[in-house]
């Protein structure tokens, strides 16, 4: 749901000098917000490259979480309109400017006892890498 | 209408939802029997979109009219959900009584599988429900829709939902949404035990999508424009029109070479579009609590949603004397989000009041 809008604005942003750390905004690809707990993987690729799951985290409202931590999370709520930072440890520093990234996210709806009710989203959007003369 | 008027009308209504006697019909919006309202979940793309605020929902859904029904999707709307903050409540009690609406129902969630990897137990499960049903009384809300499991309603202490509703003066609606049917066990054993029940703090909420009369345009139409073949389209409608089985679909439609996108087509065919009779309505009609006034998408050229059995859903509520409200729920945003949602609800309340004054 609303999968087009998963990877949020058009920039990415360097997490520190060396390039090889970079962030995008996400938004939940849901009507209703969700536990974090209800977000089971999320996978990146940039420039055809896929990011390892033990390079990604997760920020929201300035909290860092590794994948591998959201499963404890049900208290923490994603609420529809927040935007999350996603941060990706590339093997190589990125060079600023453009790049291919593609998202895509796994997420269990909560609603049913008696069933599991697992949703993917995938976003692909051609980003710009902020570079230091920004 | 003047603010002392319109509490007075609110707090009539409150008192006379209670009730459901036929003669003992509350003064509403226009002299319609039932009275109208909406769900903010109508907005849906909207609000996501960054296109409306909060503000703007309860503005545009307080220019239907004074007194129309509010609810609204508590984990969509409320940002500090499970909870109810201070400030959520301060600024949606203010633009309430700004747009002159009345808070009718919250939707809740039971949310069973939000620890990852296990399901609730029932004492958490109530727990959560507990913390909704405040959160509805909060907010002024008489109703919490849920979707119930009968422990909640039977369970003894406090996993009894229905006894804590109760003591707070909050109603508990059980929504029947497509693909519940009236012909299936689980909602038969929910049915029996609300007759044997019999208190108006447990009923019902049914979406009028269960009275599909087809499978509506714009869901073909995104279906088309997303690839899937006639042939395969046209076949999933006909097995819908024969009520066939999710298994036979799935099986005809994957032997046909349908892909991910067709198979989706199929759920969607399930979750959407119900195949019940509205003099079902009868069964249940005192423990009607509030209705799910759902649509796809109306046709300019008839002022008719042209997929779901309306004359007939209008002409069982009124004979049968339910005096709540039914809040319009635009769905056709799950298609095609860049419609214009509020000219959809106007025109869907449009019908609802033509179809009253012909019943």
């Amino acid at each position: 749901m609303f999968d087009e809008q998963m990877i949020n604005g058009d920039l990415i942003y360097p997490d520190d000098s060396t390039f090889s750390r970079v962030r995008c905004n996400i938004r939940l690809p849901w009507y209703r917000g969700l536990p974090l707990s209800c977000v089971q993987s999320i996978e990146v690729t940039i420039d055809g490259i896929p990011a390892n799951r033990n390079d990604l985290s997760l920020t929201l409202h300035g909290i860092n979480h590794k994948l591998d931590e959201l499963g404890n999370l049900d208290e923490v709520f994603w609420f529809v309109r927040h935007v999350a930072a996603l941060h990706v440890r590339t093997p190589k520093p990125l060079a600023p400017g453009p790049h291919d990234m593609k998202v895509v996210m796994h997420i269990n709806i909560p609603y049913h006892a008696a069933r599991e009710y697992p949703q993917v989203a995938e976003c692909r959007k051609r980003v710009t890498l902020v570079g230091p003369d920004w | 209408m003047t603010r002392k008027e319109f509490m007075g009308l609110a707090a009539g209504a409150a008192a006379g939802a209670l009730t459901h006697h036929a003669g003992e019909q509350t003064a509403t919006t226009q002299g319609t029997p039932f009275h109208l309202g909406i769900t903010l979940y109508s907005f849906n793309a909207e609000f996501y979109q960054y296109k409306y605020s909060f503000h703007d929902c309860m503005e545009k859904a307080g220019s239907l009219g004074p007194g129309t029904g509010l609810e609204l999707v508590g984990p969509q709307m409320v940002d500090s959900w499970p909870e109810v903050s201070e400030e959520f409540e301060k600024t949606f009690k203010s633009l309430a009584e700004k747009y002159q609406l009345r808070p009718t129902a919250y939707s809740g969630y039971a949310d069973w599988r939000r620890k990852a990897g296990r399901v609730l137990t029932p004492e958490e499960n109530a727990e959560y429900l507990r913390l909704q049903v405040r959160g509805a009384k909060q907010l002024g809300f008489p109703i919490l829709r849920i979707q119930v499991t009968p422990s909640i309603i039977t369970g003894t202490g406090r996993s009894n939902i229905v006894a804590y509703a109760e003591k707070m003066g909050v109603r508990i609606g059980h929504e029947i949404h497509a693909p519940q049917s009236f012909r299936q066990d689980e909602l038969r054993r929910l049915i029996d035990v609300a007759h044997k029940l019999n208190s108006p703090y447990f009923g019902f909420v049914p979406d009028c999508g269960i009275f599909a009369s087809s499978c509506a345009k714009p869901y073909l139409d995104k279906f088309t424009q997303m690839g899937v073949p006639a042939r395969i389209r046209n076949r999933i409608v006909e097995l819908w029109r024969e009520q066939a089985s999710p298994e036979k679909v799935v099986a005809e439609v994957k032997a046909m070479g349908g892909d991910h996108m067709a198979l989706l087509m199929v759920t969607e065919s399930f979750t959407y579009f119900g195949h019940e009779d509205p003099k079902s309505l009868n069964e249940i009609m005192p423990q009607l609590i509030h209705i799910h006034g759902k649509f796809f998408g109306i046709d300019p050229a008839t002022g008719e949603e042209p997929s779901v059995r309306y004359p007939e859903i209008v002409s069982v509520l009124k004979a049968g004397g339910f005096s709540g409200c039914m809040a319009s729920e635009y769905e056709g945003h799950h298609w095609f989000p860049d419609g214009d949602a509020l000219w959809q609800v106007k025109a869907h309340h449009a019908m609802v009041r033509k179809l009253l004054a012909r019943a």
